[in-house]
């Protein structure tokens, strides 16, 4: 507390005793109307439903809750035994939601989440939706895990309304689901700042640029797909996007189809990249990117290199192990100049092993802070022999950037392997201006043989403080 | 008598000095209620909407009354935003909230009626969260306890609200 406070402050008795004290009635009656709504609305919507049995008062002053919550997997906390199949629970919450949509007060509600299991609530959705459109709806989630029923080869529909799509207050929306969607050829979304889609299966490839196209004001765009899509050609286009993600990994080798990716947005301040199957990358110049996450792991992509040198102006920049193979495999390719690099964060490879590692540093002049998230040798979990080897060959001059900026080094999965502690012994020695090293080990014995040794390095940083952790295996 | 409060340096004694020294603005809220005065930084004061408009309109003074907030909540308050301005990093702040807001429903009814007053939404929207998770998952009985609500329903009437409303069953 601030001393200049406690000067002033005579024999009063502290804020909350001398509130209580007072009162030992049912101050929370007191409150407005619209604060207690307020709280409720806080609550998923079956507790802010609940509370209509707790007095008189409290009867419908849930009906004017800003935000509705209808998750269909709390039926599991309903009475044991109360409904026999899961068909009824469905049924029972399909009534209960549409009580609530009929009491409701309908003046505004800011938040409507709808997350379904079945086939029998996503026939409802289409209602649903529909009806709390008009009420100034700023936010709309909807999810829908009924597709695990449904075999493979079938696609699954899930109706959304026209209106959504012409929705004048409709901030934020968020998709989630391997379900088709259908969207109409003419948007118009004048407020929509955020859009997520996450599993959405499009009907064709103009569909999401249709849907951009309808948003003015757009500023943050996740995709993220898991399946097979319809998409071959995915073109975004918005000027007025700040953060960009798009995310694409597909394990089977059934219906693997590569496809192309083409970027156009001049005012974008975060990118991430994350895929295994395109064959094409196209960007154009961002030229206020700050953040960029590129991981490709596509072989066959060749213009994945030319995406490190459009991204080269970042601040923050993490690269996948296997976009460090492509460069090593990749003949004369030279890396561009991160004048603005101050974060690095690099995956792990075994075919290119670290030899890149000192030519990067020479690249990287202004570097604070470098992180290596899968450690130096790379933890596979299933495999039993977790870990490569490599060579660690010291460059003939000292990169510029551990004798001038470099302050922090955060290695993860360390297993304390000779080549690696060769490594971290190099940037111990050599790292002038290091602040902090801080290495995670996986367990214990490895912890206490290297330490020793660690400890016993010398510093090129005499203030530098080495720091070992221990974090636990989780399989 | 009139206790002038300080909150910010503990080492300016006087006003006169407060307003020589650097060029961050100070502001003087008075709580109507019971006299009582703070001296703020600008920075700190504006986050309460009511009187960011009222500095903006340039309707601030010298000294800017505020009513119907005590002195005893106006403290805390303000406690709270000087914390919210200087601290940037998420996980502090949360702990900083956590700890700030142990405090009784009561207490805690009387700071969400003053934030509302006061138009600050982070404040308000914490406190709010707080009460919510109080009463989250609980029967209606142990809520009743919890926000000291007076039953007045008769149990025909819960238990014909219970059967129409057979989804919110917890108990």
């Amino acid at each position: 507390m601030d001393s200049g406070l406690q000067k002033t402050v005579t024999k009063r008795p502290r804020f909350s005793e001398d509130v209580s004290r007072c009162n030992n009635q049912d101050m929370i009656s007191n409150l407005p109307d619209a604060l207690i709504s307020h709280i409720l609305s806080f609550l998923p919507t079956k507790y802010a439903v609940g509370t209509t049995i707790l007095s008189k008062r409290w009867n419908y002053l849930w009906t004017s809750v800003k935000n509705l919550d209808f998750n269909s997997s709390l039926i599991l906390n309903i009475g044991r035994g109360y409904y026999a199949s899961s068909d009824e629970f469905m049924k029972s919450f399909v009534e209960f939601v549409e009580r609530v949509l009929f009491f409701h007060d309908g003046m505004s509600v800011d938040k409507l989440c709808i997350s379904s299991r079945s086939r029998v609530c996503d026939n409802q959705i289409y209602t649903w939706v529909s009806a709390v459109l008009p009420c100034h709806l700023k936010e709309l989630q909807v999810t829908s895990t009924s597709v695990r029923q449904t075999p493979s080869s079938e696609l699954w529909q899930v109706d959304l309304p026209w209106s959504l799509f012409t929705c004048k207050t409709l901030t934020t929306l968020k998709l989630c689901g391997g379900f088709v969607l259908r969207i109409p050829t003419r948007v118009c979304l004048p407020a929509l700042k955020i859009l997520h889609l996450d599993s959405v299966i499009y009907v064709d490839d103009v569909s999401i640029q249709n849907l951009l196209s309808g948003c003015p004001v757009l500023e943050d765009l996740d995709i993220e797909r898991r399946n097979w899509d319809g998409v071959q050609v995915i073109d975004i286009t918005s000027p007025t996007l700040k953060r960009f993600s798009l995310q694409f990994f597909l394990y089977d080798h059934f219906g693997r189809f590569p496809y192309k990716i083409s970027v156009s947005a001049p005012s974008l301040l975060y990118l991430k990249l994350a895929d295994n199957m395109a064959v094409k990358y196209s960007v154009d110049k961002m030229p206020s990117l700050v953040e960029a996450q590129i991981g490709i792991y596509n072989y066959n992509s060749p213009s994945s290199l030319k995406l490190v040198k459009e991204v080269a102006h970042v601040r923050v920049l993490q690269l996948s192990g296997k976009i460090l193979e492509f460069i090593e495999s990749a003949k004369n390719y030279k890396f561009p100049l991160f004048h603005n690099l101050v974060r690095l964060e690099l995956g792990a490879n075994k075919e290119a092993g670290w030899d890149l590692l000192a030519e990067l540093l020479q690249s990287t002049p202004n570097l604070e802070v470098l992180v290596f998230p899968r450690g130096l040798v790379k933890r596979i979990s299933s495999s039993k022999k977790p870990y490569f080897q490599f060579e660690w060959d010291p460059p003939e001059t000292v990169p510029g950037c551990l004798l001038l900026s470099l302050k922090m080094i955060i290695i993860h999965d360390f297993f304390g392997k000779n080549c690696e502690m060769d490594l971290v012994e190099y940037l111990l020695e050599n790292a002038k201006v290091l602040k902090q090293m801080t290495i995670y080990f996986l367990n214990f014995k490895r912890q206490e043989s290297c330490q020793r040794n660690l400890l016993r390095c010398r510093r090129g940083s005499p203030t530098c403080k080495l720091e070992l952790i221990l974090k636990g295996i989780d399989y | 008598m009139k206790k002038l409060k300080f909150i910010g340096n503990p080492l300016l004694q006087s006003r006169e000095k407060i307003n020589m020294s650097s060029d961050k603005k100070w502001l003087t809220l008075k709580t109507t209620e019971d006299n009582e005065e703070f001296v703020v930084e600008e920075s700190v004061a504006i986050m309460s909407n009511v009187i960011k408009n009222m500095v903006e309109d340039g309707c601030a003074s010298s000294v800017i009354p505020v009513p119907r907030v005590k002195g005893n909540a106006m403290g805390k308050i303000i406690e709270f935003c000087k914390k919210h301005t200087e601290e940037s990093d998420e996980k502090v702040l949360k702990e900083f909230d956590a700890e700030f807001l142990n405090l009784g429903p009561d207490a805690l009814y009387d700071l969400m009626v003053s934030a509302n007053f006061l138009e600050i939404k982070v404040l308000l929207d914490s406190v709010t969260t707080k009460v919510a998770d109080m009463i989250k998952g609980k029967s209606s009985e142990e809520i009743r306890n919890i926000l000291k609500i007076e039953n007045d329903l008769s149990a025909e009437e819960i238990e014909e609200s219970r059967r129409e409303n057979c989804w919110t069953r917890q108990e």
